[in-house]
């Protein structure tokens, strides 16, 4: 099973420490939801996970030092939705998708048939084959954000983090795109997710990692992790908390400064 | 199968337009004359004119074509911004600078391989100073800026040592390296830049893929295993290795890079990685076009090639900037 | 009347200089027949043909291109010389009685030195062996040494008459190959040498008059019998100068060099284009002898 550990993880950016020691072990099956208030670091911890910006402290993935691992064995085993949606060409959506066998194919190579297969697969489970001659450009962010999670699909990573997948979606499309998350990892994959929809976090997500000035607050299921005092905390703000089907809803309401 | 047929139609062009570029030129020999003579069993004179004059014309014509188009393709890949060109850019203006200077000094007589070396040298320079001053995320315009400049420094410094020169013929020759010509070239000069034109075009070759995943931008690339830094280091290599040979023995050609791959982008779908090949070809036509063109057109007036792209090639770069403005908006 | 304010501004700079010189110029718009005693030439062509004739002193400055040796037949003369660059305030601190210009040269400056009076003599570029004896003619005229211009013409004829290839019957094709592949067609004074020498000149045969591009190809299918120009050893380098390395030419004229006629000989017009005459000749003798040993 899919394992990911993370150590006393520093990150510095322009002279300022972003992620100030973050430590949590993770493993297949979860749905991981990182919140926090704007700046807490969240994008810089995705993208030190991956490798993207230099870090400190120990990453190891099933036990391998994510660090010594090369680019394309990490891209194997970690795949990642960003929050830019922006395309620069008006690529074919079954284009896009298919980008992400790019580290499965040897170099000069085509896509092979067990690559098409994947293709066709993310597609499918994210629901965006009907639209795959469409060029991305012409899309909704609905439909823009869905296929850029096929794209990360289509690299059959166990590993996927994404960053604010549902942002500036409607609630309908921003439902599908965390469902679609959900039942990756309810088939096993680790899933790493950006969030300020916090009732949407405690809805679907596993767990939840609350980040504060690039330290980890609090960590754990929605019902600890999401208390009066955390928000209050965290975030400044004071919130209605009420139950729906037996899940936590919150509703910030005022803020406290 | 709709890109196969594309390569071959290409394929074509480039094929026809190379036996019509070595059919034509003032010594209006017949085509049996001219074929005889290509393959070295007619009369002296008209061997020595097609296979001395006209086919390192010709191969000159597909050497040069290629790397601008190619290289236009690959730099607005890289760069992610349609308005990306060797000339736009200022690198062919660089790498006329180094060349003037190999020549000009007298070194390229004494030492030949220092014109196509100079002429990267400066090419070099021009991209290095460019990923300084605009940096990977430039917008359009800062990129265009950057390139104005150096562009312009680069023909200000061209322009110097050419009215240094104690000949009185160099200073006329500002406009051989402003706008390009292939005329009375030799093979000589196919020897010396062919080869770094290929190893150059092999690299830029080889960016495809990656070229596409950057299109999801340079975070999403990375993640899926490009490696940022050895696509700068191969896609500068490559570039200024093909565009600085080229300029050292054709000046600057402007607009094929720009033009040529914009042209043919919608039928790839708009893939950089296909976009590649293409752009090669198209490139390779559309300066052949332009070599045979400036032959036709005036014959005997030695027209610059760079006349000729640029008519086609400014309004288009306008065009192309009344588009950029209209998705802004 | 913008010019006459120009003009003022000149005079205001030049100050007291000026009396001295408009004294002279009265003088000499009253006798306009009397010979001058400061001449200055601002041309190669008026350079080399006042220098043969001028007086002792007479002449007091020749242009730049007269000292150098790749243009100009008298470069030791011109030592002689102050030395000018065809521009206007130059000469006229020179304050000159009579100054030699070509027709095409230093337009402006030749414009500018008129308007202040100067008598500036202006010379067309010599077309012709016939030309080049009127020019001799009128300087001579121009300079009081009428006598010594008709010795230059006798002995411009002496020199051509030795130099001529005759009325051969057999006339070798001749294609003059100049940097930038230009040649000199029908009408130039380089094509009447080519047909002193005996030679038919490829360019005259094409159609082309005046000097105008003749593309290597066209020279190579051509297969001219004599390919003339010269590349000068130690010339800074220049793209024009590649045509004379191309593999095409060097193929064509089989390992040998062109025939090397210095561009000083026929560039101006004089005494000395008999030499352009000698070095062609030479060069059928060659062709032909090879030919019918």
């Amino acid at each position: 099973m899919t394992s990911l550990s993370v150590e006393n993880l520093h990150v510095s950016l322009g002279g300022r420490e972003i992620v100030q020691g973050v430590s949590f072990a993770a493993k297949g099956g979860e749905f991981i939801g990182l919140i926090g208030p704007n700046g807490s670091g969240k994008t810089t911890l995705l993208r030190a996970l991956l490798g993207l910006i230099p870090s400190t402290g120990s990453i190891s993935l099933n036990n391998v030092d994510l660090r010594t691992m090369a680019a394309k064995q990490r891209a194997l085993n970690m795949s990642y939705v960003a929050q830019e949606r922006d395309a620069t060409w008006p690529l074919s959506v079954e284009t896009v998708v298919s980008l992400g066998r790019t580290p499965h194919i040897a170099p000069m190579q085509q896509l092979k048939a067990v690559d098409r297969d994947a293709v066709e697969a993310a597609m499918r489970e994210a629901d965006v084959a009907d639209m795959r001659e469409r060029p991305i450009t012409e899309l909704s962010g609905g439909e823009r954000s869905r296929v850029l999670i096929a794209r990360a699909l289509a690299q059959a990573s166990s590993v996927m983090l994404a960053d604010e997948p549902t942002s500036a979606l409607d609630p309908a499309h921003q439902i599908r795109v965390t469902e679609i998350f959900s039942g990756l990892a309810a088939n096993g994959r680790l899933v790493l997710m950006t969030c300020h929809d916090l009732s949407l976090a405690a809805r679907f997500c596993t767990r939840l990692l609350l980040l504060s000035n690039g330290r980890l607050e609090a960590d754990g299921p929605a019902r600890q992790v999401l208390t009066a005092e955390n928000l209050q905390r965290v975030y400044g703000v004071q919130a209605f908390f009420g139950e729906d089907e037996d899940k936590l809803v919150v509703v910030p309401r005022s803020a406290t400064g | 199968m709709k890109f196969g047929l594309l390569v071959g139609l290409l394929v074509g062009l480039v094929g026809v337009l190379f036996c019509v570029s070595l059919g034509v030129g003032p010594a209006g020999l017949d085509p049996v004359t001219a074929f005889l003579g290509l393959i070295g069993i007619g009369n002296r004179a008209a061997e020595l004119v097609m296979q001395e004059i006209r086919l390192p014309r010709a191969m000159l014509a597909i050497l040069v074509g290629a790397t601008l188009g190619l290289s236009g393709a690959v730099l607005q890949g890289y760069l992610r911004n349609p308005l990306a060109d060797p000339g736009v850019l200022g690198i062919g203006a660089s790498a006329s600078l180094g060349a003037v200077l190999a020549i000009y000094t007298g070194l390229a007589a004494l030492f030949p391989l220092a014109l196509p070396l100079a002429a990267i040298g400066g090419a070099l320079i021009a991209v290095s100073a460019l990923l300084l001053l605009a940096g990977r995320h430039a917008t359009p315009l800062m990129l265009i800026l950057a390139g104005i400049a150096i562009s312009s420094l680069a023909t200000a410094f061209t322009s110097l040592a050419l009215n240094l020169s104690p000949n009185p013929f160099a200073a006329l020759e500002i406009v051989f390296w402003m706008l390009g010509s292939l005329t009375d070239r030799s093979m000589l000069h196919v020897w010396l830049s062919a080869p770094f034109i290929v190893l150059g075009c092999v690299l830029l070759f080889s960016l495809g893929r990656s070229l596409d995943a950057l299109s999801l931008g340079p975070d999403v690339a990375a993640s899926m295993g490009i490696r940022p830094d050895r696509v700068r280091l191969v896609a500068v290599l490559g570039t200024t290795s093909a565009v600085g040979a080229a300029t050292a023995v054709s000046g600057t050609i402007g607009f094929v890079g720009l033009v040529v791959p914009h042209l043919l982008r919608p039928l790839v779908g708009s893939q950089p990685s296909r976009l590649l090949p293409v752009s090669a070809l198209g490139g390779a036509a559309a300066v052949q076009a332009a070599d045979i063109a400036v032959r036709v057109i005036a014959p005997g007036r030695d027209l610059k090639l760079g006349v000729l792209t640029a008519i086609v090639g400014a309004p288009f770069f306008l065009w192309l900037i009344l588009e950029q403005r209209r998705r802004l908006v | 009347m913008w010019d006459v304010l120009r003009a003022e501004t000149l005079i205001l700079r030049m100050g007291m200089r000026l009396l001295a010189v408009a004294a002279v110029m009265g003088v000499c718009s009253v006798h306009v027949m009397a010979v001058p005693k400061r001449v200055v030439s601002m041309n190669l062509c008026t350079d080399q043909l006042a220098m043969l004739m001028a007086d002792e002193g007479q002449l007091v400055s020749v242009s730049h291109l007269a000292s150098d040796p790749a243009s100009s037949v008298m470069v030791t003369q011109a030592q002689r010389y102050a030395v000018n660059h065809g521009l206007a305030e130059e000469i006229f601190v020179m304050a000159p009685d009579m100054v030699f210009a070509g027709t095409y040269t230093s337009r402006a400056s030749v414009a500018m030195l008129k308007r202040l009076g100067f008598r500036v003599e202006q010379f067309e570029p010599a077309s012709s062996f016939e030309d080049i004896e009127k020019h001799i003619l009128r300087m001579g005229e121009l300079l009081g040494r009428p006598q010594r211009a008709k010795e230059l013409i006798a002995e411009f004829h002496r020199r051509l008459a030795e130099a001529r290839g005759g009325e051969a019957l057999k006339r070798p094709l001749s294609a003059l190959h100049y940097a930038n592949s230009y040649t000199s067609g029908a009408g130039t004074l380089a094509a009447e040498v080519v047909d002193a020498a005996g030679l038919r000149n490829l360019g005259s045969e094409l159609g082309l008059t005046g000097t105008s591009r003749l593309p290597l190809e066209t020279i190579i299918i051509s297969n001219p019998d004599i390919i003339a120009g010269e590349r000068l050893a130690g010339e800074a380098p220049a793209l024009a100068y590649e045509t004379f390395q191309h593999p095409a030419l060097k193929a064509i004229l089989g390992g040998e060099p062109m025939t090397g006629v210095a561009d000083k000989y026929w560039v101006c017009g004089g005494p000395f284009t008999a030499e352009a005459v000698a070095i062609l000749n030479a060069a059928r003798r060659k062709v032909v002898g090879q030919a019918h040993p």
